[in-house]
């Protein structure tokens, strides 16, 4: 037996050594490689140019801060007010590039200041509070999504032109095709609205305090998440399904497949061992990189589920021209995902010897 | 006999009883709100530009409340009554006997001196520009304060009346007014006590040491909480509000004897009262052809107002009168100023008459493509911009410009975002936008927003409502003419004369008094304002009304009352 099997065309000789020797060959093989040196350089000014961009394009939008602020109030608000506050946000004036630089220490120091349309409440607290929320249904989302998708694609495949191949993907498919505002509004409006199953808005019940060791806190957050959390596994599955069914057709011609057969193995075994652990490959890396965009991504959920998140606050700042909000956010999209792409790379590098 | 007399007496005094018993008002229960709040953090400084809704009025109070249903005339509120000096140079305010704050320190002069000196010493807290007229506080005694003013200002006291008064003993250290957040604040006001804070709602418990009381002198207010909940939007809220989730909102909803008062008649309810700020057509009259009256009148009668109202705005309200004031300022309108634009027959549905009068000014088809030129050759090209989203005043926008379009003028509909169409509003670099106005405690605001040219900046920034940039001096002279007298008769000749400027120059074209926004459900709670007894404006984000509604309504029954 070889472990070469798994990796076509993998140079190291067989000599089969323990795993987490294996392992860490591998890792500091990636870590000592010239290309994730040369990648790291491009994230650097990968990571530079967003953080740039992101002080520029606010301010390319026409509106400012405080007359915004002023708009809010529709005539409420008396004019004579701007100067206190133009007093009070200080900080907005001032020439281009002092603001650029004070903006490029406020990154150094992860401290962004008082956020605009909240003001004096600090950017930090502001994302914080949503943030949690954001990457709870994102993470399980994304995840959920992704194995379902994967293991039906898996299934699609391997039992070619079955229930799965010819009815579930097609639909799957094009579900997934949908605007997924649709399949949203679709959903309250049938399942929360009409029959009542399910609560309509909100990370849980608002007449409940926020307790994390209270199991009714932690039911009402599990109960208020399937809805949104149903929607976007129906849409999202599809993608995955397609790409993985795609990929593992390629692989199930190879001839090792085809030997494994002829061995005798198991079915499942040489499906789930032999097979799906090669498709995974690039399914894999898209996974990574789509993980990336969750912070912002989720705008439309957050919209029809007035699910607290960042997507929501986002726009808000946008709209406000919230500057040290929008830079605040941005940049963790930006770290989110370049942190993303990295790991993508590492696996990649990990899984596949050639790139080293 | 005696049978039936003890009978009867049983059933005077069973009867006596449950009468008691139905005055008493039950108590408790917690009031689900959704007044439009966007949460981004935890702020009740009163003095920040947009604190927490519930900051204004629940926590902390003023001296006056200006209830909008009441035309103008103050209520007492943290004061017992205010008088102008002789010379109107200064103002005088008697405090309030026994008001307490919550945590149980006496309210008195020293508080409300702090709070204005805070003013006048920490320009950032001025958010009322209260420091543009007073000049400095003085404690009489222990209940009375005076104002000195820097010149005869007769608005002084609703400016002095409105401001949250905050203690002294509370507030005397902090030590940067502007980036307090004051998270556990100490008001005079009925709901102070902050129970929870999240990122989906908040909630406010009622102040043990309320001052207000009811007629039969039980400690108000009657329920116990008030939890305002966040929507991403106004789809979930009024989803929610549907789904009788909410008994107290003040959203936009369309159609909404179909979509919410028919899902339940007995319980549901709205009115939508015109007295909001009336709704304008502003054009840019720094910019040909809007600089022609003219034209900005042949403009107003293209315009089909009541296609407007009925179809843009779904009935929620009537066409405007042709001075702009809405119901709520019938007793200011001009009768001379509104028969002179019924000669002229502005501001009402008149095609023909928008076309003959745009040939009469030299606006015709001169080359035949079926589009009016300007004198010099052009087309008369222009844009009609409204907030993208805002779908009532998208629908509206669309009816005029199609009205624009049958009178043979080029007009299309823009639809920017929030920050675009309000700069460019500001900067003057829109054509024709349709915008708000507004709604003060008499018709002295909506002039002074509208005409006043200070309110235009030396770098051209149109503040306020001043962006159709058509000024005079005369109103300037009108304007400031209105802040130096006390006298009712010369502030109604005032407002006369600018209602005849308005008229007979048409800054603006008035399309209709602004619906405010109100629904309420009575599954836990009643005692809201309805039409037959408005008491006060229901918008929970009219913050005046407000505070009185939150002391009127009451729970229905245990279930409602023990939440």
């Amino acid at each position: 037996m070889t472990t070469a099997i798994g990796k076509p065309g993998a140079g190291k000789p067989a000599d089969n050594p323990g795993f987490l020797s294996k392992l860490l060959d591998s890792v500091y093989a990636i870590f000592t490689s010239r290309f994730l040196r040369r990648r790291f350089m491009f994230y650097l000014v990968a990571a530079f140019a967003a953080i740039t961009l992101n002080f520029i394009i606010p301010r390319l939008m026409p509106g400012d801060p405080v007359q915004l602020l002023f708009a809010r109030f529709q005539g409420k608000l008396d004019p004579r007010a701007f100067e206190a506050i133009k007093a009070q946000f200080g900080f907005v004036d001032g020439p281009l590039f002092e603001q650029y630089l004070l903006y490029l220490r406020s990154i150094v120091t992860l401290d962004f200041g008082p956020s605009i349309m909240g003001f004096p409440v600090p950017v930090f607290q502001v994302i914080s509070s949503s943030l949690r929320w954001t990457l709870l249904l994102a993470g399980i989302a994304s995840v959920m999504s992704y194995l379902i998708g994967t293991f039906l694609g898996v299934l699609a495949a391997w039992r070619r032109g079955g229930r799965i191949d010819t009815v579930l993907l097609p639909i799957a498919s094009v579900i997934g095709a949908f605007p997924y505002f649709f399949v949203a509004l679709l959903a309250v409006y049938i399942l929360g609205f009409q029959l009542d199953i399910f609560p309509t808005s909100h990370a849980y019940d608002t007449a409940i305090r926020q307790d994390w060791r209270s199991t009714e806190f932690i039911w009402s957050v599990v109960y208020h998440m399937m809805l949104p959390l149903f929607t976007i596994i129906v849409t999202a599955t599809g993608g995955w399904m397609l790409g993985m069914r795609n990929n593992m057709i390629g692989v199930l011609s190879q001839d090792y497949i085809v030997m494994a057969e002829a061995k005798g193995l198991a079915d499942r075994r040489i499906m789930l061992m032999y097979a799906a652990r090669n498709a995974i490959l690039p399914s894999l890396t898209a996974f990574a990189m789509s993980f990336g965009f969750i912070i912002a991504g989720l705008l439309l959920t957050e919209i029809v589920f007035s699910y607290p998140g960042m997507g929501y606050t986002f726009l808000l700042a946008v709209n406000a021209r919230d500057y040290p909000l929008i830079q605040g956010i941005y940049l963790m999209i930006t770290a989110a995902v370049l942190l993303a792409n990295f790991i993508a790379d590492m696996s990649y590098v990990l899984l596949d010897p050639r790139a080293r | 006999m005696n049978k039936i007399r003890f009978l009867a007496v049983v059933m005077v005094v069973l009867l006596s009883i449950s009468l008691v018993g139905a005055q008493m008002t039950p108590r408790g229960g917690t009031v689900v709100v959704s007044d439009g709040e966007q949460l981004v953090g935890k702020n009740f400084n009163p003095f920040s530009p947009d604190p927490l809704n519930f900051t204004d009025r629940f926590i902390y109070e003023p001296m006056l409340i200006f209830n909008p249903v009441d035309g103008g005339v103050a209520t007492p509120w943290l004061a017992t009554g205010y008088e102008y000096g002789e010379d109107l140079q200064s103002v005088t305010f008697d405090i309030r006997e026994g008001v307490m704050w919550s945590d149980g320190e006496t309210l008195d002069a020293n508080d409300v001196a702090f709070t204005f000196n805070l003013f006048l010493e920490v320009p950032a807290t001025d958010k009322a520009a209260i420091g543009d007229f007073l000049e400095s506080v003085e404690v009489v005694d222990g209940m009375t304060v005076k104002f000195n003013l820097n010149r005869v200002y007769t608005l002084a006291h609703e400016l002095i009346g409105g401001q949250m008064i905050v203690p002294a003993h509370d507030w005397a250290d902090v030590e940067d007014y502007a980036l307090f957040t004051n998270s556990e604040p100490v008001g005079t006001g009925a709901m102070t006590d902050v129970s929870d804070f999240n990122e989906q709602s908040y909630t406010l418990c009622r102040n043990e040491n309320y001052w207000r009381v009811d007629e039969s002198g039980e400690q108000l207010p009657y329920v116990d909480c008030i939890r305002q909940v966040l929507f991403q939007g106004n789809d979930p809220a009024n989803l929610a509000l549907i789904n009788g989730e909410l008994d107290w909102v003040g959203n936009f909803v369309p159609d909404i004897e179909q979509t919410f008062i028919a899902e339940n008649p007995e319980k549901h309810g709205y009115y939508f009262w015109p007295g909001g700020a009336t709704v304008q057509l502003y054009s840019n009259t720094s910019k040909e052809p809007f600089s022609d009256v003219n034209f900005r009148r042949a403009l107003s009668m293209a315009i089909d107002y009541n296609a407007v109202t009925s179809i843009g705005m779904y009935g929620y309200t009537n066409p405007a009168n042709a001075v702009g004031l809405g119901p709520r300022y019938d007793t200011w309108v001009n009768a001379d100023a509104i028969a002179y634009a019924d000669g002229t027959g502005q501001t009402r549905y008149n095609p023909e008459g928008a076309m003959a009068l745009l040939d009469e000014a030299g606006y015709v088809d001169s080359d035949g493509d079926g589009v009016r030129n300007l004198p010099g050759g052009d087309n008369i090209e222009f844009k009609v911009q409204v907030v993208n989203g805002w779908t009532d005043w998208v629908t509206s926008v669309q009816i005029m410009s199609q009205n624009f379009q049958d009178v043979g003028l080029s007009a299309v509909v823009e639809t920017p975002d929030f920050g675009a169409w309000f700069a460019a509003l500001q900067n003057a670099t829109y054509d024709v936008s349709i915008g708000w106005g507004t709604a003060g405690n008499t018709p002295y605001n909506y002039f002074r927003n509208l005409l006043l040219s200070e309110l235009i900046s030396d770098e051209g920034v149109a503040n306020a409502e001043t962006w159709s940039r058509w000024t005079s001096d005369e109103a300037d002279a009108l304007l400031s003419a209105f802040t130096e007298t006390a006298d009712p008769a010369q502030h109604m000749d005032i407002v006369n004369q600018l209602q005849m400027l308005y008229v007979e120059n048409m800054p603006a074209i008035p399309l209709f008094p602004g619906p405010t926004w109100y629904e309420y459900t009575t599954y836990r709670f009643t005692g809201f304002p309805t039409e037959d007894n408005y008491y006060a404006q229901g918008s929970p984000w009219e913050r005046n009304s407000a505070a009185i509604v939150i002391s009127t309504i009451h729970c229905i029954d245990e279930s409602a009352c023990g939440q």
